[in-house]
């Protein structure tokens, strides 16, 4: 998205025009990141909304040696991060010496895909997930974190952390699995 | 086993990137109502962190022109008052004085001179070529004086205040005079209003001659003082700019609460607005239309006399489900209280009339709102979509007002009053995705009794 030098110039003068054409350049892409934490999009709409209000107040602190976009997403992660503090929905009470290993090891097979999955049901079944489990899935998969940032910046465990990957990679899988049984079982009725 | 376990954290990498790229080129628009809360609340933290340098170049040039036009005609009506007259003029004034009989229970003649305030010409006496500063009077300097009464050296303290050396017009030039010609002194009264305006900080003149002193005390001017409320109607015309120019009118109801201080106001109230606007839906249907007609058969006969067949055909109408798109315009209504603050001046003002210049912010709310549903009217129409293209209504708008406010007085207390009022919108009334709109503005005509409490005057 490219969103030129004026338009910046504008949401640093406080320009409404500009900050709207700001935010529409970059509302629809910063609401998938917002919806990846939020549980509903009632609640993602909450996030991205604060999200850009943050975005307009410190936009005279951008730096426009790297990507606006890369900037944007990140005080929304910040703020996404900062909202689930705040309403103190981290739950990551489980740590690894209260996990059934075994149930894990032997779960732990590759599945399969044979029917490509849409955008909204990957979405979906990312919301579907226990807030603690999302946090990590999605700060390591999508965030690129390693798991010592994580745990730096959720202050748990990087075991804890570890252990909130695997649980969210075991239960996307039983669910992906559980949906392909479904589409399978539509596609037999079907003939 | 711990370890192994932690192990496979790091495993099901085709999970991650089932998830990483299924989700990459998504995009999701959110409701409309997050812009309308990021600009709600921007503009909350912009009127909390208000500064002046983050106004825009065209209000400040406003804001300039408007303290320049206050400022003129500040200016214009202290130069018509006595004391702006008598200040541009800079013509001389002479306090006559002379020697009284009595020695040594009056000022010093040498001194008295230096009385001598600002005249206007005609006034002359005899002049004294070295006035003696009136400030630099000490009776103990001047052992011959040292019988003046109290009183006397009050009043010669007093009378400091409108020395030469006080009076900017004087100072320098101004031919101090000690002057034996009483008939200066008559016509020194006259103006004493000006002499005492010359410097508000004294209230009493004091000119010797040699059978008497005369006081001349100040002509206090009346300086009203005093509430008023107002309760009145203004069918306004607001007219909309780009995409569509188009004018509505409007009706408001406003209630309003005013200070006058002198010639000064502020005034501020409670306005409730009803305000009209055009809806416009665009209507998706399938009707049953004719497309065209055949003849069919319905019956036959043999011909006795042919021995043919007859058909006896009819002629069908043919219809089809037929797309059809329709526009509708509606009337919505949305209703806005506004709080204006008002800074007013009064450039008139008689017995009867009085003409008053108020100018200042207003910021309106939307409080209710009431859309009409689309009007179809069309017969076996099957709707298929209704799309409301109206634009979204903005909640909070900010307005600049100018108005004349003309006063008739039926009584001391009771006024009637007619009010052109001019507003400009900050910010357009309604905002949609994708579409600019201009900024509307409004004239209007107020009409309204206006009731006055507690009209006092002060003296200055």
């Amino acid at each position: 998205m490219n969103v030129d030098d004026a338009i910046i110039k504008g949401c640093m003068d406080g320009k409404r025009e500009a900050q709207k054409l700001l935010y529409q350049a970059y509302v629809s892409t910063m609401m998938v990141v917002c919806m990846r934490y939020a549980q509903h999009r009632d609640e993602a709409e909450d996030i991205l909304q604060e999200g850009f209000v943050k975005v307009f107040e410190n936009i005279n602190s951008f730096r426009s040696e790297g990507s606006l976009e890369g900037w944007i997403k990140r005080i929304m992660i910040n703020h996404a991060l900062n909202h689930l503090k705040k309403n103190r929905r981290m739950p990551f009470f489980e740590d690894i010496d209260v996990i059934n290993e075994m149930e894990i090891l032997h779960n732990d097979e590759p599945a399969s895909f044979y029917s490509p999955v849409s955008h909204e049901t990957l979405m979906a079944l990312i919301q579907s997930l226990p807030q603690g489990y999302r946090l990590v899935f999605n700060m390591y998969v999508f965030e690129d974190y390693s798991h010592k940032e994580i745990a730096a910046e959720l202050k748990i465990s990087e075991n804890t952390s570890k252990t909130q990957l695997l649980k969210a990679r075991r239960m996307l899988r039983n669910k992906i699995e559980e949906l392909q049984k479904n589409l399978n079982k539509e596609k037999i009725n079907e003939r | 086993m711990k370890d192994d376990f932690l192990n496979k954290a790091d495993e099901g990498k085709e999970m991650d990137d089932l998830f990483r790229q299924g989700i990459s080129g998504m995009r999701s628009e959110p409701s409309g109502s997050v812009w309308k809360g990021i600009s709600r609340k921007l503009l909350w933290r912009e009127l909390l962190n208000f500064n002046f340098r983050n106004l825009s170049r065209s209000l400040l040039i406003g804001g300039a022109v408007f303290l320049a036009v206050v400022s003129t005609v500040t200016y214009m009506n202290f130069k018509h008052s006595p004391a702006g007259a008598l200040n541009a003029q800079k013509t001389n004034v002479v306090l006559a004085t002379s020697q009284h009989s009595e020695a040594g229970s009056l000022p010093d003649p040498k001194i008295m001179p230096d009385l001598a305030v600002e005249t206007r010409a005609g006034i002359t006496g005899v002049s004294n070529p070295e006035p003696v500063p009136l400030r630099n009077y000490k009776p103990a300097n001047n052992p011959a004086k040292r019988g003046t009464s109290s009183q006397l050296l009050a009043e010669a303290q007093d009378m400091t205040e409108i020395s030469a050396t006080t009076h900017p017009a004087v100072a320098g030039d101004a031919s101090a005079i000690r002057s034996d010609n009483l008939s200066s002194i008559s016509k020194l009264s006259s103006y004493d209003a000006q002499l005492l305006s010359v410097n508000p900080s004294f209230d009493t003149l004091i000119i010797y001659t040699p059978t008497e002193t005369i006081k001349i005390n100040r002509q206090t001017k009346p300086v009203t003082n005093f509430f008023s409320a107002s309760l009145g109607i203004s069918p306004e015309a607001i007219y909309y700019s780009s995409p569509e120019t188009y004018s509505k009118v409007n009706f408001w109801v406003n209630s309003g609460f005013t200070w006058h201080l002198s010639r000064f106001s502020l005034g501020t109230g409670l306005g409730l607005g009803y305000v009209n606007d055009e809806g416009k839906y665009r209507i998706d249907y399938l009707s049953n239309d004719s497309i065209g007609y055949y003849n069919g058969v319905v019956n036959y006969s043999i011909d006795p006399v042919t021995n043919q067949i007859v058909f006896n055909t009819q002629s069908f109408k043919v219809t089809d489900s037929i797309y059809h798109v329709a526009d509708d315009r509606t009337r919505n209504r949305y209703t806005y209280l506004q709080i204006p603050l008002l800074f007013g001046y009064r450039l008139f003002e008689s017995s009867r009339l009085s003409i008053t210049l108020q100018a200042g912010p207003a910021v309106s709310f939307l409080v209710s709102s009431k859309e009409a549903e689309p009007n179809i009217s069309i017969s076996n129409a099957r709707i298929t979509l209704i799309t409301n293209n109206a634009p979204a209504r903005v909640t909070t708008t900010w307005q600049l007002c100018a108005n004349f406010l003309i006063e008739y007085r039926l009584t001391k207390e009771v006024s009637l009053y007619f009010q052109p009022v001019y507003k400009y919108y900050l910010k357009p009334l309604a905002e949609k995705e994708n579409v600019t709109y201009g900024q509307p503005w409004s004239i209007g005509l107020g009409v309204g009794l206006q009731f006055n409490f507690g009209h006092k005057k002060n003296d200055q």
